[in-house]
Formats: structure tokens, sequence, C-alpha cells
């Protein structure tokens, strides 16, 4: 009982010298200084109604994006598979977005950019400035029929 | 119908250059060493060669005999050598835009040549049906590039046709020389092909069609009013907001649309995306609710879709006897049971002097920060921006407020990056946006602030928000309290040049009581006639309840003293710290309190992970303790948004 009450004590104590009081919290900004009169555009390239001839090679490939039908949310699973592959700033990549097998064809042409604009613009956020070729189209080519986007590293 | 001819000057030795006109050459030598200076030095001031053709007329006919000289007619032909017929290859390349019957296209159509004149010449476009205007042109080894600005079409295709033309300044002298001295080869510059047909359908549907069917009316309107200077704001039902201004009784419009009945109204094209986890939202677009807070403030909140994230938008106008604002304010919140990654965009849709047509201005020390066309920057490049009202810049027309954005201030968060922007290009995108300097921005203005993503834990709160507003245009020196609690200010240092002399500009800046943290860092200033000079820096006065800060401009050596009074400024257990820092430089912050204590500060990104953490140097100050450090922000620290904190 002795014991226990001496192991309380200390853990209080303990908690005690961890304890810390912020005064005062003010929010600040990092950024480099910089004044651009031309940026690159980083996955936005407007929706064309038609879609793209992609190619895809196979041996680039390091990663499959699965969406749920219909959907352009990137899913935590898969936000996970893009973190893991430990991508670095100036890399070269090419996004290929699909649609899925239903979709209707205006809709998938859509689906299809915003599906390779999302993964991009994560990547983009998580990794910083990378050199992305971005294409798409409604039918994904034979052996990629079970993704929603692939990514290929081109260098 | 419109005729226009625009012309661009060519050069092949440098830069274009003019140069004492020089006349009366007594013989035809003394003629041609003038002609061959002129081109030599690339001069293209047509009076020049005006003379140069008056002189030879003259020369010829007083002295008819020397045309038959053998001298002569050598010195002739080698001159004429100089100007050989040329065939010049062209390239046109149109903008990937709609081209407007009204408007024209954003961008200017792109003239590339292949040109290797040793003289300088004219390049010139022209349309019968179009209105045109020149943009740039560049010269350079033979190669000649053009931007020439399609303000206007017409309704039939075939009619939107460009024609080019060239020829060298010196034409109508070498002409005159050739037919005098008979000799036979024609000087020309040939331009393949000589014209060009648009290859855009036109339209006449106005940019703005498709806008104005989804204009809102108000659904909360709001305004506040301190002296002359007032603030006004509308909500629409569905969250879209706009903001106006007051100024001696009369109203106008800061964004455009605002419902003041001094412009066409309706509300619906400024407009915030909300990034959750990558995927873009617009907020008007969501299911939300509109309210009026207390003190006056236009409330929208809304869920983002059933990522646990909601979004409450604030727009709040405040009173203020020095200038015009509006505060707009974004609360994050996580409800959900896991992190995400949230930013906001916000596209405002500006209405940018008496017409929308003035240029953008970065203060950041020089009139070359004035902006026409696209532009991106980040807040360590300049705290603010304001349009620039040349017309009103000089000379003693009543002051008028005009348009300005402080990033900076009590509970502001500046924006990671700013970008001027063409609305209609902007307005079609709703997160990434890459200017370019084709794109005008004149007559179409807009303003985007990127909060970029940052994590927010589950059951966190992030905050960002921003300053819009007008000030009174002073032509002079001015402060602007940012935070009159942490005495935080912008300095503003103004000064026109408008002699024919280049003056020496010095400012000092001072506080009258207590310390004033700045650094003027701009030295002694050559101001070029009839240049202005502007500066806005931010700075803070470390003082307890009132001071003044002085600003002395000397101008060629004679001092002119400015005074601003700050009041209710209080030191005491607050952070002083400039709110943006730059990779790999120091980063000062100070923190006063009665109290003797150990303290620590630190420095945690928005995720809550604390990247740097040193201990504070005390100091015995008049009442208690300063505390101070420096960090070292690492040259490869992420941009983003962070919190300074005190810690004991």
């Amino acid at each position: 009982m002795k014991i226990m009450k001496i192991a309380v004590i200390i853990l209080l104590f303990a908690a005690a010298i961890d304890a810390e009081e912020v005064l005062s919290s003010e929010p600040v900004v990092i950024a480099p200084k910089r004044i651009e009169s031309e940026t690159q555009p980083l996955a936005s390239r407007a929706v064309e109604s038609e879609g793209h001839a992609v190619s895809i090679n196979a041996q680039l490939v390091i990663a499959k994006i699965q969406f749920k039908t219909g959907s352009i949310r990137l899913l935590p699973a898969m936000r996970k598979q893009l973190n893991q592959l430990a991508l670095k700033t100036g890399q070269k990549l090419r996004i290929t977005g699909f649609a899925d097998a239903g979709a209707s064809k205006g809709n998938a042409v859509k689906l299809a950019n915003l599906r390779a604009r999302v993964i991009a613009s994560y990547l983009a956020e998580q990794v910083g400035e990378l050199q992305i070729e971005l294409q798409w189209n409604g039918r994904p080519p034979e052996g990629f029929t079970d993704a929603g986007a692939v990514l290929e590293r081109t260098e | 119908m419109r005729h226009r001819w625009i012309f661009f000057a060519a050069c092949s030795v440098a830069a274009c250059a003019g140069g004492q006109s020089r006349s009366g050459s007594a013989d035809f030598t003394g003629i041609v060493g003038r002609a061959e200076e002129l081109r030599a030095a690339g001069n293209t001031e047509k009076s020049q060669y005006a003379a140069l053709l008056a002189d030879f007329t003259a020369y010829a006919k007083s002295n008819p005999a020397s045309i038959s000289d053998a001298a002569n007619r050598k010195l002739a032909q080698e001159l004429l050598q100089k100007y050989p017929p040329l065939v010049c290859p062209l390239a046109i390349s149109e903008p990937a835009e709609t081209l407007r019957t009204s408007g024209g296209f954003i961008s200017p159509l792109l003239v590339s040549a292949s040109c290797p004149a040793a003289a300088p010449f004219l390049f010139e476009a022209d349309s019968a049906d179009m209105a045109l205007s020149p943009e740039d042109m560049v010269f350079s080894r033979g190669s000649m590039r053009a931007r020439v600005r399609i303000n206007s079409a017409t309704t039939s295709a075939e009619k939107n046709r460009l024609k080019f033309s060239a020829h060298y300044y010196a034409a109508e002298f070498i002409s005159e020389v050739r037919t005098k001295f008979n000799l036979s080869e024609k000087i020309e510059i040939t331009l393949n092909p000589a014209a060009y047909q648009l290859q855009a359908v036109p339209t006449e549907k106005d940019a703005y069609a498709e806008a104005r069917t989804k204009f809102r009316q108000a659904k909360l309107i709001d305004s506040v009013q301190n002296g002359d200077l007032g603030s006004d704001v509308a909500l629409s039902a569905n969250g879209q907001f706009t903001v106006g201004g007051v100024f001696a009784g009369r109203k106008f419009d800061l964004l455009y649309g605002h419902p003041n009945s001094t412009l066409p109204d309706g509300i619906g094209t400024s407009f915030t995306t909300v990034r959750v986890d990558g995927t873009d939202y617009r907020l008007e677009n969501l299911k939300g609710k509109v309210s009026k807070a207390d003190g006056g403030a236009l409330v929208y909140e809304a869920k983002i879709g059933r990522t646990g994230i909601s979004v409450r938008q604030i727009i709040r106008p405040e009173a203020d006897a020095e200038r015009i604002k509006t505060r707009i304010q974004y609360e994050i919140h996580n409800s959900s049971a896991k992190l995400h990654s949230v930013g906001i965009r916000l596209l405002l849709d500006t209405w940018a002097g008496q017409n929308d047509g003035v240029p953008f201005l970065l203060p950041v020390g020089n009139t070359a920060q004035l902006y026409r066309t696209e532009v991106e920057f980040t807040p360590t490049a300049s705290v603010m921006w304001q349009i620039f009202d040349i017309d009103r810049s000089t000379g003693t027309m009543q002051r008028e407020p005009a348009l300005q954005n402080i990033l900076v201030g009590k509970d502001l968060v500046p924006p990671d990056r700013i970008a001027f922007a063409n609305w209609l290009e902007a307005s079609k995108t709703l997160w990434d946006y890459a200017v370019n300097s084709a794109r005008r921005i004149t007559g179409d203005s807009a303003v985007i602030l990127w909060w970029q993503p940052a994590t927010i834990d589950a059951g966190k709160t992030q905050q960002v928000a921003t300053e819009l507003g007008a000030y009174l245009e002073r032509r002079e020196p001015a402060v602007f309290v940012t935070n009159a609690d942490a005495g935080e200010i912008l300095i503003y240092l103004w000064h026109h040049n408008d002699t024919d002399a280049t003056q020496k500009v010095v400012y000092n800046v001072r506080a009258e009581k207590g310390d004033l943290r700045f650094e003027v860092g701009i030295g002694d200033q050559a101001l070029a006639p009839h240049k202005t000079f502007i500066k806005a820096s931010p700075a803070q006065v470390l003082a307890e309840g009132s001071t003044t800060v002085i600003i002395t401009e000397t101008i060629n050596g004679v001092p002119k003293e400015y005074s601003f009074p700050i009041a209710n400024l209080k030191k005491w257990k607050k952070l002083m710290r400039t709110p943006v820092a730059e990779p790999a430089k120091q980063f000062p912050v100070s923190y006063f309190d009665e109290r003797d204590m150990a303290l620590k500060a630190r420095l945690v990104s928005a995720g809550g992970k604390t990247l740097l953490t040193i201990p504070l140097e005390k100091t015995t100050t008049e009442g208690g303790f300063e505390y101070k450090g420096n960090f070292e922000i690492p040259a490869d620290s992420a941009a983003g948004r962070y919190t300074v904190e005190v810690v004991r």
C-alpha cells in the first residue's frame, strides 16, 4: 500500500514538472520571399470534352490508386500508399486518371480528370514541387481496370 | 469602323536609342556619316531620320553636280548595302481563349519573326475592323517577338484580320538616295505572311453572361461608420459576400456587385473554396446557414460533406477613423475523430479604382512594382497590396479612398500566397491557378488569397483572416495601426518626385516614447524625376499607453516631419513578433511580463508539431522584464502557417 502511494506521488510530481503554461500564442507564416509573374500550372488543366489517348508504361508504374465508385476523394488507405512512396521534390511523375466502368461518357472524362488532379494536388502538398504530367481517359486500358488512377515514375 | 495602326520599334544593335538631333552637314560624306551613326546606334527617333532626309534633299538640290561624283556614288552604294532587302517569315499564335467581339482576347497575340536586319526598322500591325494595341516587342539576334492585343473583334470571322508590315526607319532617306543616284535595287522588308486571319470564332456573348445568371441578392447587410469613413458588407443566403465603402457620404464598391446601387448589383463573383484532404468544395454550394452575430458580423456556417470539417465564415465591417476596413475570417473546425488537411482559397472580384482599370501596387520600394498583368507573391515579399490610381497619385485632387488589403494585424493570419489575376480566368478554377504575365488584370481584376492546406487534429479549430478595405491616398508617409494592443504598425513611406531632377530621399523613423522595432533598410534613395517611392514595412512600438511615431522625410537635405499618435498600447503579457518569417533568416520574438520567470519560446506547426524551441533571455525593463530570443528558421522549412508560443 505504501509503495502504491509513493508511486502515485511520483507520478503526480512528474506530471507537475511536465505541465507547461502557454503565456502567449501568435500566428506566423513562413514563406520564401518571392514575386513571380509566371507560375507553373499544377493540376489545373481544364477538363476537356474528350478524353485523351493515354499511354502507360507498366514498368514505370509505382502505384495504383483506387476510389469509391463515382468519387474523387482520396481514401485514407490511398493517402497512406502515396505517402509511402517517399517521393522527393523535383521528381518526374505521370498521373493517369480513369473513370468507373459504368460512368456516362461526359461524366467519365470529368471524373477521370478530377481523379488525376486530386492526386497531383495531394502529392504537391505533401512533397512539394514535382514535375507532374497529367493524362486522363474515361476508360482505363487493359490491365488497369481495377484502378481509378495510376502513377508512373517517369524519371 | 475602327482603323488602328500600331507601331513597334525594332533595333538590331542595342536597346532602342534616341540621341541629340544633328543637322546641317555640309557634304554628302557628312550626311552618310550621320546615317551610319544612327544605324549603328539603333536609333529609332523619327525626327533624326526626317532631318537626315531634309538635309540630303537640300544638299542634292544645291549641289546637283555632286550626284555624278564617283566618290559620292560609291559612298551611296556602300550605304545602301547596309539596308538589304529582307524577307522575314512570321509565326503567329493566338491565345487559347475565347475571342469576344467586345473585349477581344484576354492575352495578346504573339507574332514571332526571323528578321536579321542590321538597321532599326518599324514593325506595324493594323486592322480595318478590329481594335488593336501594342503590348511589347523584343528584338534580339535577328529574331523579333511582338505581342499585339486584340481589344475587340467583329461578328464576321472573315473581318477579324490583321495586316503586318515593316520598314527601315531610314527608308525614306535611303529611297531618296537610291533615286538620286539612280541605283537600281529597291529596299524592302517583306513579311511572310503579310496578313493573318484570326482562327478563333468570335462570340458576342458577354464574359459575364453566365456569372449574371448566378447573381444573388443580399440576405443580410451591415455597415459601420466612423467620421467620413464607412464599411459596408452584404451576404447572400448561400454565403457569398461583397464589400463596399463609404466616404463623405458617397458609396462605392470594393468588391464587384456590392448592392449599393452605384454599380450593377449582384453577389456571386467572389467565392471561397475549401480544400479538404485534396478535394475542393465551393463554400456556397454546400448546405449552410447565415446569421448575424453580435456586433453586426455576417456569418455563414457550412459542413463540408461528411468529412467532419465545418467552416464558419465571418464578415465583419470595422469602424476606423483612418481607413475603411472589413475583416474576412474563416474558422475551420474538425469535429471528426481523425486529422484532416484543410486549406482555404478566397477569390475576390476586386473593383479597383473608379472603373476597375487601374494597376495594382506592391509597396516594396519603387514604382516598378506596379502591375497591370498577373503576378503572384508571398507575404514576406509584401504584407499589403493596394491599387495605384495614377491619375490621382499626383496633383492636387481631393483625397480619395483606394482599395487595399492588409495581410497582417490583430488576429489576422497572412495567406501563404497571393495573386493578382484576371477574374474571368481565375473564376474558372477552384484551387490551383498559374499566373501569366500576358494576362491583363486592369478592367477585370481579381485577387486570390491562398491559405494552403494545413493539418487540423481531431476536435481542433484553426482560424485564418485578412483585412480588406481602402485607405485615403495621402501622397505622403502614413502609419497604419494593425494591432494597437501589441503596438504592431505598418510604416508607409510615400514620396513623389514632381521635379525634373533626381532627388535624394532619406527617411528616419522614431517613437517619441517607447522602443520602436523597425529597420528602415532603404538607405538613401536617389529618386528619378516624376517617379514615386512607396514602401510599407511592419514595425512594432513597445510602449504602454500612448506614443507618437515620427517619420522624418528628408528631400535633398530638407527635412519634414510627419507625426502619428498611437493610443491604447499594451505591452504586458503580449508576444511581440513580426507575423511573417523567411526560411534561413532570424525571427525575433519578445515577451513582457511583470513576473520574474524562466521562459522559452517554441515554433509550432499548424498540425501541432513543435519544430523549434529556444530559451528566452531575460532583461529588466521598467515595471517588469523583457524576455527575448531569435529563432533561426531553417533553410528547408516548409512554407505554411505556424504558431509562436511563449511557454513557462
